[in-house]
């Protein structure tokens, strides 16, 4: 007999189920999406020839063997740094680090940028402070840094908010600078407040803008938060990298090399996944 | 086709990257070519360096640095930092090399605390102090702070490794550190004061105060196919030790810019040869015998 | 009920010497428009119709002279004198005048506007581009989506109102501007040169359905327009714009009854008169004419 619970219970299942169904598709999507660019057959005809290269140029003693380490040796001390270093652990670490400097950044950057974009009298008085700061190059911080925060995870989140902070600010103030004025006309007519021009108008424009200032905050934070990593702290790729080139274990830092280059890359393809939904609107024709 | 031209791009990139990969051997070189850093605990090498020699210095910024030189052959011996040194032997890299020597300094116990801290042994009880958890260290102290009536419960340990100790204390993340005397030294340069020393340290179980190399700062790496330079570069550094202590500190002072009046507070490091129990430990088979 | 007293609208343009040159598109223009009437604004192009169209829609300020729309004021003049230039720039140093308020949906006054170039959100579905409007305009959330219905069904979208305008033509843009700016039920439209983008063909079928629309709900309108045939089809009255500096050459009305014949005489007499006004202009008047 159905009763009343059990329709809700139901249906609440069924909404549940469907969430995990879409969760799931998106995912197949985003591997087809990300992978098949690298996977297809025009590329595996230069990628294996250069694997084999990279394998027979050290056996054959044609460069040091303990310089460049071949990629069944780098292959062997993957699965070594995964069993016995904790591997897990220390990229968890990375990532929190980064996830906490990059949500930083998003969050001081994104509102600021839109700001800065909207109006001009903010405009005016801040966007010169951040044209000094900019161009200094986010490495040359870190001695100041370490002087007032010390070593230890602030210091390492700050780093990665100052790589992460200026990309995502620049690009959202000039994607949402250049807005079409046309958009803002026929809105303003209907008589749209300032504040639904930035939500309904402004923004969306600018995604586009957003995402890449998004995709390149990525990068730099990413540089930064290896930077970090080897200043302070115990735990992390960057570290791992550290040790590595310290104690002459050049295999091992090929693998943090890799294992870096793969985080870059994924955090990337994901973004590049998210835009592509987003623009959805612009493919037609 | 397509096939054709990527395997002739990987033939290009093969050639050049051996290309680069061919240095000219220092082996080769006329000159014999010894790596360092600027470290006050090199002193015997500064002194050496000052008199007649058959060798050459080449500088690099850390240790580690002067480990790759050595692999590549860029240098025929070098100073390298104990605890890298065994792994560079170990390592793929190291296999022509051998050990000619250590650079020892006495362990001494110390407690440095920051400077501007006005601080007394009495004072300790609410510090902050940096120590390496299970070392022998901690031991030593905790049976002279008894001897100086402080109350072990109430110390305020904070555990760190020791190269994390003296950024955290500059940063004043703890207000002392708990540091063999070599790293004092360090301490001591950047303008903290030392509180308390004890020499009487003996060499333990644990990774602090591992056992045979526990006073070796640095080891002595030579390449072993021109083992008589290795040898000359051994005799003058042992010579050069058995110098009185003023000439070694005024050494110190002009190579790496040190005060003299700071260095007069720590003994100076001497180059020994291998003992027994060193030679064991890295394996009769990679050490070389200067005397 | 729209009434412009002597507006004018002078830009400066710095030339490349640094030298500072006057340039006026509008030359104080004087207008009544009565409710319920179709107004065309005819001119050859770049002669100041759509600056005169923006600034009855409260999108520039005018140089000289007031418009008032229901006997409320648009937009003060621009400050001519540099005391009021001070006071002006102070008034407006955070929020410009043109912009509503900050936080609340408010028109100042009850008209919509359609753009040349459509000005339709890419962004938003076709639907949700007029549901927009109707939000914006406070129309409480249970009548938005009939309304958004009937008015989308009314310029033939009703099927594709999923869709994104970039999947649109442009013919249908267009009338998805006119559901969306209908479906706010303004008493004034405001048109700049609605159906210039758009093929022959479609312009008379839009042509049309604009007129049906017109006479079913008797509203104002004011449609900007190059195009003499179109002026003379569908409005009531004929302004008529001079060349730069833009001002009004000439009014003729049309009493001719709807519906009307494209092709008949009384219409090419019209359409001739018009004509002449704008010959006239061209040989005498103009410094240059596109």
């Amino acid at each position: 007999m159905l009763d009343d619970s059990m329709i809700r219970r139901n249906s609440l299942t069924r909404r549940r189920g469907h969430f995990l169904g879409v969760f799931l598709k998106e995912i197949k999507a985003f591997t087809k999406f990300a992978l098949g660019n690298i996977f297809s057959r025009e590329f595996m005809t230069v990628l294996i020839p250069l694997l084999i290269v990279w394998e027979a140029v050290p056996r054959l003693g044609l460069v040091p063997e303990a310089l460049v380490p071949a990629p069944s040796v780098v292959a062997v001390a993957f699965w070594d740094v995964f069993t016995n270093l904790n591997m897990a652990e220390h990229i968890g670490a990375s990532m929190l680090r980064f996830g906490a400097g990059l949500l930083l950044a998003a969050a001081v950057a994104l509102p600021l940028g839109v700001l800065m974009g909207w109006n001009s009298f903010i405009r005016s008085h801040t966007l010169p402070l951040f044209q000094l700061l900019a161009p200094v190059p986010p490495p040359a911080w870190v001695p100041i840094t370490i002087i007032l925060l010390g070593i230890g995870l602030p210091m390492q989140v700050f780093l990665i908010f100052l790589g992460a902070f200026y990309p995502i600010l620049f690009n959202t103030y000039q994607g949402i600078k250049e807005t079409d004025p046309r958009y803002l006309a026929s809105a303003r007519v209907f008589g749209a407040s300032e504040f639904t021009l930035l939500t309904k108008v402004y923004i969306w424009n600018a995604l586009g803008s957003v995402v890449m200032g998004l995709k390149i905050g990525i990068a730099t934070g990413l540089v930064m938060m290896v930077i970090s990593e080897m200043y302070g702290g115990r735990s992390g790729i960057g570290f791992l990298l550290l040790e590595a080139k310290e104690f002459f274990q050049i295999d091992r830092m090929v693998v943090c090399m890799m294992l870096l280059g793969f985080i870059g890359w994924f955090l990337i393809e994901v973004m590049k996944y998210v835009e592509s939904k987003l623009a959805l609107w612009r493919i037609g024709r | 086709m397509g096939q054709v031209v990527s395997l002739v791009v990987a033939g290009v990139l093969a050639l050049a990257v051996l290309a680069g990969c061919q240095g000219i051997d220092a082996s080769q070189r006329g000159v014999y070519r010894v790596g360092y850093v600027d470290d006050p605990l090199l002193a015997p090498l500064f002194l050496a360096d000052e008199g007649s020699r058959s060798w050459e210095l080449v500088r690099s910024g850390s240790s580690s640095d002067v480990g790759y030189a050595l692999i590549a052959g860029e240098v025929n011996a070098g100073f390298v930092e104990t605890s890298r040194a065994r792994k560079l032997l170990d390592s793929q890299g190291g296999e022509r090399l051998m050990v000619a020597g250590t650079m020892q300094f006495p362990y001494g116990a110390t407690l440095v605390v920051r400077e501007g801290l006005d601080m007394r042994l009495g004072d300790l009880g609410s510090a902050r102090i940096a120590v390496q958890a299970q070392c022998a260290l901690v031991r030593h102290f905790e049976v002279d702070a008894l001897r100086f009536g402080l109350d072990l419960a109430s110390l305020n340990y904070k555990n760190m490794p020791f190269p994390d100790m003296l950024p955290a204390l500059e940063a004043g993340l703890v207000d002392a550190i708990l540091v063999k005397s070599a790293h004092a030294a360090l301490a001591e340069q950047q303008g903290h004061s030392i509180l308390y020393q004890n020499w009487d340290v003996e060499e333990g179980q644990d990774e602090c105060c591992p056992p045979a190399v526990f006073q070796t700062e640095y080891l002595l790496l030579v390449d072993s196919r021109d083992t008589s330079s290795a040898s000359r570069l051994a005799e003058a550094l042992l010579n050069a030790s058995e110098a009185p202590v003023e000439e070694l500190r005024s050494a110190i002072a002009s190579a790496t810019g040190t005060p003299v009046g700071l260095l007069e507070n720590h003994p100076v490091a001497v180059f020994t040869p291998l003992t027994d129990a060193q030679r064991e430990l890295f394996g009769e088979d990679r050490c070389l015998t200067i005397r | 009920m729209i009434e412009t007293k002597g507006v004018s609208k002078f830009f400066s343009v710095i030339k490349e010497d640094g030298t500072a040159e006057g340039f006026t598109a509008l030359n104080s223009i004087s207008l009544h428009i009565e409710e319920g009437k179709f107004v065309s604004l005819l001119g050859p192009s770049g002669c100041g119709k759509s600056t005169f169209l923006e600034i009855l829609a409260g999108l520039q300020a005018p140089s000289d002279g007031e418009v008032w729309i229901d006997n409320k004021l648009v937009l003060e003049p621009l400050p001519s004198t540099r005391k009021e230039a001070e006071i002006y720039r102070k008034k407006y140093r955070l929020l410009s005048p043109i912009a509503n308020s900050l936080f609340h949906d408010n028109p100042k006054h009850d008209i919509a506007m359609i753009f040349q170039d459509y000005a339709v959100f890419p962004w938003m579905t076709a639907r949700q581009n007029v549901l927009f409007a109707l939000k914006i305009r406070k129309v409480p959330k249970r009548e938005r989506d009939a309304a958004a219905t009937y008015y989308l069904r009314k310029v033939g979208l009703l099927d594709s109102d999923h869709k994104y305008p970039s999947q649109l033509s442009g013919g249908m843009r267009q009338r998805l501007a006119l559901a969306r700016a209908l479906s706010v039920e303004p008493r004034i439209i405001l048109m700049d040169e609605p159906f210039a983008a758009v093929d022959a063909l479609t312009r008379e079928r839009l042509q049309e359905d604009l007129l049906r629309l017109w006479e079913e709900t008797s509203k104002t309108i004011v449609l900007v327009t190059h195009d003499v045939d179109e002026a003379a089809y569908l409005s009531d009255e004929v302004v008529v714009f001079s060349p730069l500096p833009g001002s009004i050459r000439n009014t003729i009305k049309i009493d001719l009854p709807r519906p009307r014949r494209r092709n008949s005489p009384e219409l090419r007499w019209i359409k001739e008169r018009l004509m002449a006004i704008h010959e006239f202009d061209t040989v005498h008047e103009a410094d240059y004419v596109i």
